[in-house]
């Protein structure tokens, strides 16, 4: 155990998007049809990431674009990304936690890979927080 | 009363609107009387007839689509160069039955002294024109003299008197008019015109210098007759004179707010008829009620936003831990298995177990007394938790994992959606019921012409204040017209006792009284007069009316008053003047016109433009065969479009006969002299010019 010892679990202080999706967060944020429009970026970035996930998509970065500030991500949230990690990455189990570098990086994928569904959503309906409940209702059990 | 025949024989236009150099002649002929001008709408019809009021007056009488734009001829003006000089005239020659009687010219000169293409508005020009161009008038008049000869004048102030006193401008009206306009010509502001023009061309004039004349004589013997019988008289004398003097400058005044109160009556009268029509109250109302469904509308959007935003927050809160919801369950089992394991201690705080150790007792109530095993896990454990960062992070996630795996499951998520769902589309439902409540409300209110209301509302309280003030300054008036006039008999009884003194004054006092018989005689010849004319257009007005209307049974009669206010009495006693259709309208003026015309001491030609433009069928007809009839004599001149003029309708929609057109009409009872086209000429694809053309048969 004394490998453990010394760790502390700490986020890097942003989350990065790839830059070719800046518009889109700030799209998605900023005009008013849209189902995120004034919320938080953490949020359409953990939208994103298990829309990925369930998707299948994992995309890395080509360019990141550290602008989504960590210290606002939810307890929820920051173990969806955990969770996401440990479920990705089977192998490691509980010494996932060590590498919170890791988690947020894999999160940063599955958000790229993600973002593009959130943005045809918003792009292709008229009503686009209609079309993010369709999307919602099919994981509903 | 008709003496003079005056005719309009040559119109020499040039460089005048759409007029480049037409000379146009018109009927000189006492039987073949009418002369037709035919063009299209915009051709130059209106134009002709602002010609000779532009000649006689400096002004143009209607204006429409060729308002702004300025009376000289635009090809012309842009041809002229910087020095040269372009001039736009026009020449009238009126003839009487023994040739042509006067000759007026007026002409406007513009010099274009630089290139500026920039806009000006110019008064002589009559609307915007380069500023490059400077611009001046000048006119000529000239009339036949008995012996043959001409008197020529280029006097500005001897033009205008002599244009008015062979046409006044206010008997202008009654000569040139607009056929479409007609059923305007008997607003009240009409009647005052009316009854001057009248005065001024049926001999009342003559008579008026009489009465004037004996007045003044009166004033002259009664001065004499104070004067001969000493200071004391002539005081008297004077006292009289001025008293009469403010008397009669206080009955023009009355005069005035008489006619003043006449008119406001008649105007507040139509503004309550209008207001009732669109009552302001209820107007106001409906204004309420919509602002308090617009607040009902309002109120239902927000709360549909309101629900809808909670609905998607809800999505977005649930969106992650449902799509992940597996990954939960393994990382929390990995967690769990961890400790099992013993790779991270369980959920405890290390503050916990020194608790549990310095009390020497389980949160179950076991006494750890003696069970050194247990105290020696303890230790370890409470050691592992101190010294592990791991194990804050683990437990924090094992807490965390347990709680969101905790959170509402689907059929709960999908419930709640549906609840929210069900409840945006109640009060959905009740938005849209409140928005159709508010567009008919503002479909109600459309109605109404707002704008109208208040400016008719402002208006009535104007007026009904104006009415006030005015009926207060004529009580006022005539209170001060009592006294004055008791002061006056006064006077003249104090005067009548000291003139009888001498036998000179006795002899001024005679003729004196001859003077005021001859003066109250004169007036009542005047009132006589006046009456006689008034009747008499009364009853050529009514004859004339009756016989081209087709309903002339529901007319009992025409009443004209002193002011010269026209009804039209029906069997029941009532005024329809406002309710007349429009044909019907430009059938009472143009029967009133023609009644005028013959109580005045000159027959006047007439010009018409479109005369026929607002009757239909059978009484358009009527109106082309009967008119000339009652016009024996008067040089007729039509402006006509094709339609109006050419044009044959069916009787009525189940026989094929066809009503004759105006041309067929007039040409059967052989009144046209000569018919001309006005001819658009395009020169360019912007310029044009209009030419005039006879039309041969």
């Amino acid at each position: 155990m004394s490998e453990i010892q010394d760790f502390e679990f700490k986020f890097k202080k942003y989350a990065s998007y790839d830059d070719e999706n800046g518009e889109i967060y700030r799209k998605l944020k900023s005009i008013q049809k849209s189902p995120f429009y004034q919320k938080e970026m953490t949020q359409i970035f953990i939208t994103s990431m298990a829309l990925g996930f369930v998707k299948d998509n994992s995309k890395p970065l080509k360019k990141p674009t550290p602008n989504i500030p960590t210290s606002i991500f939810t307890k929820q949230e920051k173990w969806l990304m955990i969770s996401l990690f440990m479920k990705t990455h089977p192998e490691l189990g509980v010494k996932s936690l060590f590498d919170p570098n890791a988690i947020l990086e894999n999160a940063e994928n599955y958000a790229n890979g993600g973002i593009k569904f959130l943005d045809n959503i918003y792009e292709e309906s008229e009503d686009p927080a209609e079309e993010l409940e369709n999307e919602f209702r099919k994981f509903l059990s | 009363m008709v003496g003079t025949n005056l005719r309009f024989k040559e119109l020499h236009i040039q460089n005048f609107r759409p007029y480049e150099d037409v000379k146009i002649e018109f009927s000189q002929d006492p039987k073949k009387t009418i002369t037709i001008f035919e063009g299209t709408n915009s051709a130059g019809k209106t134009s002709i007839m602002n010609a000779i009021h532009w000649c006689l007056y400096g002004e143009e009488q209607f204006l429409n689509e060729g308002e702004g734009k300025p009376i000289p001829n635009q090809r012309a003006l842009n041809r002229t160069k910087v020095g040269q000089t372009t001039e736009t005239s026009v020449k009238l020659v009126i003839s009487d039955d023994k040739g042509p009687k006067y000759q007026i010219k007026r002409m406007l000169h513009a010099t274009r002294n630089n290139d500026s293409k920039e806009k000006k508005n110019d008064n002589d020009a009559g609307g915007q024109i380069d500023s490059g161009f400077t611009t001046t008038i000048s006119i000529i008049f000239s009339d036949r003299n008995p012996n043959g000869s001409w008197d020529t004048t280029d006097d500005e102030a001897r033009f205008k008197a002599k244009v008015n006193k062979f046409l006044p401008q206010t008997i202008s009206e009654f000569v040139i008019f607009n056929g479409e306009m007609l059923d305007t010509f008997f607003r009240s502001e009409n009647a005052e015109k009316i009854r001057t023009g009248i005065e001024r061309v049926s001999g009342l004039p003559v008579t008026d210098r009489s009465i004037q004349h004996w007045n003044d004589m009166f004033r002259q013997y009664s001065k004499k007759a104070a004067h001969a019988s000493g200071a004391s008289a002539s005081l008297l004398e004077e006292k009289l004179e001025t008293k009469s003097k403010k008397l009669d400058e206080k009955k023009r005044e009355i005069a005035v707010f008489k006619r003043n109160l006449d008119e406001l009556n008649e105007h507040q009268k139509q503004l309550e008829i209008e207001i009732e029509k669109h009552p302001i109250k209820a107007f106001e109302l409906l204004q309420e009620q919509l602002e308090s469904e617009k607040r009902h509308q309002k109120e239902y959007d927000d709360v549909v936003l309101k629900l809808k935003k909670s609905r998607v927050d809800y999505i977005i809160d649930n969106f992650g831990r449902i799509l992940l919801y597996d990954s939960i369950g393994y990382a929390y089992d990995i967690l769990k298995e961890s400790e099992i394991k013993g790779e991270t201690p369980p959920p405890v705080m290390d503050f916990f177990l020194e608790d549990i150790l310095k009390k020497n007792e389980c949160m179950c109530g076991t006494k750890l007394k003696g069970n050194q095993e247990a105290i020696d896990a303890l230790i370890s454990l409470k050691e592992r938790v101190a010294n592990s960062k791991i194990a804050q992070i683990a437990n924090e996630g094992k807490e965390t994992l347990v709680n969101m795996k905790e959170l509402p499951v689907s059929q709960i998520i999908r419930e709640k959606l549906d609840l929210l769902r069900k409840d945006e589309n109640r009060y959905s439902a009740a938005f849209r019921e409140a928005k159709e409540k508010v567009n008919g409300t503002i479909e109600k209110l459309q109605e109404y012409d707002e704008k109208k209301i208040r400016q008719i509302a402002t208006s009535l309280d104007k007026i009904r204040q104006k009415r006030s003030d005015v009926i207060d300054e004529l009580e006022i008036n005539n209170s001060q017209i009592l006294a004055i006039e008791s002061e006056i008999t006064d006077l003249k009884k104090e005067l009548k006792g000291a003139t009888e003194t001498t036998s000179a004054s006795k002899q001024w006092n005679q003729k004196r009284n001859l003077a005021e018989k001859a003066h109250s005689t004169l007036n009542q010849v005047r009132e006589k007069l006046l009456s006689e004319i008034r009747e008499r257009v009364q009853q050529k007005t009514e004859e004339i009316f009756k016989k081209l209307i087709t309903r002339h049974w529901q007319v009992d009669r025409i009443e004209i008053d002193e002011n010269y206010k026209i009804r039209v009495i029906d069997k029941e006693e009532v005024d329809n003047l406002k309710t007349l259709a429009a044909g019907q309208t430009l059938y009472l003026a143009l029967s009133y016109i023609a009644a005028l015309r013959e109580v005045t001491d000159t027959n006047y030609p007439m010009i018409i433009d479109s005369p026929f433009g607002r009757i239909a069928g059978l009484e358009r007809v009527r109106a082309a065969e009967d008119l000339p009839s009652y016009l024996p004599e008067t040089q007729i001149t039509f402006l006509v479009t094709n339609t109006e003029y050419k044009a044959r309708v069916a009787q009525d929609l189940s026989s094929e006969k066809h009503i004759p057109s105006i041309k067929e009409t007039l040409q059967k009872n052989k009144r046209i002299w000569k018919e001309f086209e006005l001819v658009i000429d395009k020169i360019t694809e912007e310029s044009s010019r209009t030419l005039v053309k006879e039309i041969t048969v």
